[in-house]
């Protein structure tokens, strides 16, 4: 029965190659929307929580797995609407790691159609390339069978250079899991003298979590009805305005997508305002705080005689935090991408589960 | 031009339609005045049975600018006669935290007033009818300075830990353990007032499950319709990850 349901899958697979690739042909109607809101102020990341698949497969009868291929053809549809409306980065939550809590036959199914469209993916690398997207991976991937770890690392390392525009897969993510990961990942550098404690702020945070290189998400999109974010980009959507959309995932459509961008810009002016008052907030706050680091090493160095408080000393303090963050997550990142080539360069377990 | 002229268009009737939602909540508010300013809590609990067991802690995040206590205390004591033990109230700058004694003032006043000629004691009165605010009722007012900065600060703590050797790794479990805001319960639904749709800065670790429920408006709010939206969490599926 596995077997046959692999081969289905392939079969599916096969049969929707070029969806992927595939541009849209807009109605007079759809292109007039589209130059009205392209006119206007739009997200630079959208992140997507693609819920509802199971429940689309029982409501129109039909497999699961078919209802899961139609769900990451929706995904290549929402890269043509992004493309279409200029927006560069789309995170989608492909795999919680609350779902390995699903049955073994279900794994089974999402296994394999990961690892075909991921293998479909590298053979499109060339047209990947030619529309500048680059696919990054967020999570915990070694949590997957072998065969599929390996290839995620190797598409996200052959997308690595593409520059126009990022699809940000979640796989074996929870926002809480990366958050530990990011607190982890800087504690350790405090532990190995690369960072003091007082280096770690919340742009330091932010730039150690698996999307540190991704801009904040804007627009969150929660499909199905669902009113909760199930642990997801909770840091990054902090923020964000959200959207939940009453459709299952494979019935989100062009007009789902109008309406979530046109409420974005709805909120955009309070959003923005909330923004640049937390900015604020976080830099009066990191002053007063490096001011008294600043001080703090003064006093230490200078033995407490003629110690003064001043400006000189507080810049000298800021400069040397930014130069131990800055080194820190480019080690950080080279660290990341050493991973990947060791995970894409293990020899391929062939087959699945 | 012409289409950012459409544009603006669109967007004056995308916030007319929002401030009309606002406005028609307010109307169909008072128009249920006249029959829901009579009821008590035993009226109201008898309105909520059929609704379920609400959950532990419920946070109420206020997006609208100056709402009046009156308006503001009532989902509170509401939350309180449903059983609920910690409420935590958020908006963005922390204005709620500033006028605590008012708000205190305006819970204990509404509260005597809507449990008055109760046959039982509603939840939140303690022992030997102490009345509101007496354990084990929890409030906490939170803003947005308690949101990502507190896990900045935990992670500066347990770097620490870390360093000297008090901690040996560093988990979800004990990460949790080094914030401030929210020790122990978090919270299962949040309901927002507001016609803005956006966690404003919320603490972030919490609601990674919270399910997220909105209501246009808390001004002249209604004991009915805030029954009705409570409903829309106790018939949701919880499914969570399966």
């Amino acid at each position: 029965q596995h077997y046959f349901i692999q081969s289905n899958l392939r079969a599916m697979a096969e049969e929707e190659e070029d969806q992927w690739f595939k541009r849209a042909e807009y109605s007079w109607l759809q292109s007039f929307f589209i130059k009205c809101i392209t006119s206007g102020k739009l997200p630079e990341h959208v992140g997507f929580i693609m819920d509802g698949n199971r429940r689309y497969a029982k409501a129109n009868s039909i497999s699961r797995a078919e209802s899961y291929v139609m769900g990451f053809e929706k995904i290549g549809e929402i890269l043509d609407y992004c493309e279409t409306f200029h927006i560069k980065n789309v995170s989608v939550y492909a795999f919680s790691i609350e779902n390995f809590k699903r049955s073994d036959e279900e794994q089974a199914e999402l296994f394999t159609l990961m690892f075909e469209k991921t293998r479909h993916l590298l053979t499109r690398a060339d047209k990947l390339a030619e529309k500048g997207i680059r696919v990054k991976v967020s999570g915990n991937t070694t949590l997957f069978p072998p065969h599929i770890t390996q290839t995620l690392a190797e598409l996200e390392l052959k997308t690595a250079q593409n520059s126009e525009f990022c699809l940000n897969l979640c796989l074996g993510y929870t926002a809480r899991d990366e958050m530990t990961h990011a607190v982890r990942c800087m504690s350790e550098g405090v532990a190995a003298g690369k960072l003091r404690v007082t280096d770690i702020n919340e742009a330091l945070f932010g730039e150690c979590l698996y999307t540190g290189e991704l801009p904040p998400v804007d627009l969150l999109v929660r499909t199905s009805g669902v009113v909760r974010l199930s642990d997801y980009m909770i840091w990054q959507a902090n923020f964000a305005a959200l959207q939940f959309v009453k459709v299952f995932w494979p019935d989100f459509g062009f007009w789902h997508f109008v309406g979530a961008l046109l409420d974005y810009q709805r909120q955009e002016g309070v959003l923005k305002e909330h923004k640049d008052t937390y900015r604020s907030f976080l830099e009066g706050m990191g002053r007063s705080e490096q001011a008294a680091v600043g001080h703090t090493e003064h006093c230490t160095l200078d033995s407490h005689e003629g110690c003064v408080w001043n400006e000189e000393v507080t810049q000298a303090s800021v400069r040397g935090s930014e130069r131990r963050r800055e080194g820190f997550v480019e080690e950080v990142r080279r660290g990341r991408r050493e991973q990947l080539q060791a995970l894409a360069a293990r020899e391929l377990v062939v087959g699945g589960d | 031009m012409i289409y950012e002229g459409f544009l603006f268009v669109i967007h004056m009737f995308l916030h007319t339609y929002c401030q009309l939602q606002v406005v028609a909540q307010c109307c169909f508010n008072i128009a249920r005045w006249w029959r829901e300013s009579k009821w008590n809590a035993d009226v109201f609990l008898s309105h909520a049975k059929p609704l379920g067991k609400m959950p532990g802690h419920v946070s109420l995040m206020f997006l609208e600018d100056n709402v009046p206590i009156e308006d503001l205390v009532k989902p509170i004591v509401w939350c309180i006669c449903l059983g609920v033990t910690t409420i935590s109230l958020y908006d963005y700058y922390g204005k709620l935290r500033q006028q605590k004694l008012e708000i205190d003032a305006g819970l204990r006043e509404y509260y005597s007033d809507f449990t008055r000629d109760c046959k039982k004691s509603p939840p939140g009165t303690g022992s030997g009818g102490k009345g509101v605010g007496q354990d084990p009722l929890h409030i906490k007012f939170v803003s947005v300075e308690n949101g990502r900065t507190d896990l900045v600060h935990a992670a500066r703590d347990i770097a620490k830990d870390l360093v000297s050797g008090v901690v040996t790794e560093i988990t979800q479990v004990n990460f949790e353990s080094y914030q401030k805001v929210f020790t122990g319960s978090h919270p299962e639904l949040m309901i927002k007032f507001g016609t803005v749709n956006t966690l404003a800065g919320y603490p972030p670790w919490p609601v990674h499950l919270t399910e997220i429920l909105s209501m246009p408006t808390c001004y002249l709010i209604s004991p009915s319709h805030f029954l009705k939206t409570v409903q829309n969490y106790l018939t949701i599926e919880k499914r969570v990850g399966k």
